[in-house]
């Protein structure tokens, strides 16, 4: 056989063509036995020169394809057709020293005088495949960040359907009280009560202060979720901080309702953010009031080292147990809170707040007994 | 006897001020349904309901066609109430006048029936 091919081969440009090939080419009889390998198969699959002639074709398949392979040897013989190998299919070769890599093969067979052999060309793919897995990990990557922005924008799109829904409520609310707050003075004007008449102002006022609560929140929500609040520490007198806050929300309190401040304090100039602060304590403090009588007491406790730890407590109607494992979400409030105004936005804002500070804020609370809220944040002297 | 079942008390009082202005004697503040139950329906003349959730949704339907109770609902949103004749759905903020002038309606016409 070989001196037939041989004899075939003595025209220098099937030579040339053989030895210059840039893809490997193998002649196998049809016994399965390599006849021919040209240079760049040697080099392929590591072997000397005329190493794989007379070996079995199979000693360049891995060698857990060997068995199968003799099958399919076989039934391509029956009908010996050019096509590729395996198509569909990943298919893989095995070097000399047992490296495996992925190859792509076509097959051919032509008859030399009585007999027929069969021809495989064999190209190393190993570049293609390395670069089709790293486009597939980018592609896994960029659907990856395509789901969770897709997600995160449906999370958004519900969270501004129901804060539309809320919006729309908690707006048209204290709207109603002033425009019937209005109705009614009118009517008290031509009684001449000017006691209903005072009392119905405070209402339109107290609304008003309600709504501007509202907004202030809603807005304070739209920053965070455009990630637009950031934490700008700034030198801070604590002291004269503290007093500015308490003086404030003292004007806001239920008849009776005081503040008991207590402060242990290393140094008075921190470095804090003073609008963030200012938004956590006030609104702990005013929820203190909120929910609780009158003539109840409110705890502030203010201790600050390397950390400012800041504990409201108070002695108002508590947080139900059940409620308190949701007391930071988005629009929840408890179960306990009917007819008492607000949001159900407060507490989660403030936490992230706190957390943009790289802090942390906890609670106790026990239902009618009232509760205590701690917030420890970083702060530098 | 008209019930106010409003949650916001300073809303709750506002209406109770204007249905008294038009006359009516005996108003009931109420914040939740679960309060409506002690009080006999047959005593009830008119229920003022500000802006029921799914389940107050449910609660009104039962209000109005069991126990023929006529409602107004005052709503922020827009749910399509499905109620009968006997029941008004006003709009936040609602005009007071027309809050007392279909209070009057309501009541004549339960209390002719």
């Amino acid at each position: 056989m070989k001196e037939k091919l041989l004899q075939f081969e003595n025209e220098a440009g099937f030579r040339a063509l053989f030895d210059h090939a840039t893809v490997g080419i193998i002649v196998v009889d049809q016994d399965g036995y390599i006849v021919l390998a040209n240079p760049i198969t040697q080099r392929l699959f590591g072997y000397e020169n005329h190493e794989l002639e007379g070996q079995k074709v199979e000693v360049l398949i891995p060698q857990k394809f060997r068995d199968g392979h003799v099958g399919f040897r076989t039934h391509y013989n029956r009908n010996p057709r050019p096509r590729e190998m395996g198509s569909g299919q990943d298919l893989y070769a095995a070097k000399k020293d047992g490296t495996i890599f992925p190859v792509e093969i076509s097959l051919s067979s032509y008859e030399i005088v009585d007999d027929r052999v069969m021809v495989a060309f064999i190209t190393d793919i190993t570049q293609q495949k390395n670069y089709t897995q790293r486009l597939q990990k980018q592609v896994d990557e960029r659907t990856e960040q395509l789901e969770s922005a897709l997600k995160n924008e449906k999370a958004l799109s519900e969270l501004k359907s129901k804060f539309i829904s809320i919006a729309s409520h908690e707006f048209r609310t204290p709207l109603s009280t002033i425009l019937s707050s209005a109705s009614l003075i009118d009517k008290y004007i031509d009684k001449g009560d000017i006691e209903a008449q005072k009392k119905h102002i405070g209402r339109i006022r107290s609304s008003v202060k309600n709504l501007n609560g509202i907004l202030t929140d809603f807005l304070s929500l739209e920053k965070l979720e455009e990630g637009m609040v950031v934490n700008n520490p700034a030198p801070l007198l604590l002291g004269n901080f503290l007093n500015e806050i308490i003086e404030e929300l003292e004007g806001t309190l239920k008849t009776g309702q005081t503040i008991l401040v207590s402060k242990d304090i290393d140094t008075d100039e921190v470095c804090m953010d003073r609008n963030l602060l200012r938004a956590v304590l006030t609104n702990l403090i005013s929820n203190a009031s909120k929910y609780s009588a009158q003539e109840k007491k409110i705890e502030l406790i203010i201790k600050q080292s390397e950390t400012l730890e800041i504990v409201v407590k108070d002695y108002g109607i508590g947080i139900p147990e059940n409620d308190q494992k949701n007391i930071f979400s988005r629009f929840f409030r408890a179960s306990n809170v009917s007819g008492i105004k607000g949001t159900g936005l407060g507490l989660n804002i403030i936490k992230r707040y706190v957390e943009i500070m790289d802090g942390v804020i906890s609670f106790e609370s026990h239902y009618n007994e009232g509760s205590t809220f701690f917030v420890r944040v970083p702060c530098q002297g | 006897m008209i019930v106010i079942l409003v949650s916001d008390i300073d809303l709750a009082e506002n209406i109770r001020e204007l249905l008294t202005f038009s006359g009516v004697k005996h108003v009931v503040l109420i914040d939740s349904y679960e309060k409506l139950s002690p009080i006999p329906s047959g005593d009830i003349d008119l229920i003022v309901y500000s802006d029921p959730d799914d389940i107050g949704l449910h609660n009104l339907t039962w209000l109005v066609t069991e126990n023929k109770i006529p409602i107004i609902v005052l709503t922020s949103s827009s749910i399509k109430y499905n109620l009968n004749g006997q029941s008004i759905i006003l709009e936040l903020p609602f005009d007071a006048e027309e809050l007392i002038a279909h209070s009057d309606q309501l009541i004549t016409a339960r209390q002719t029936v």
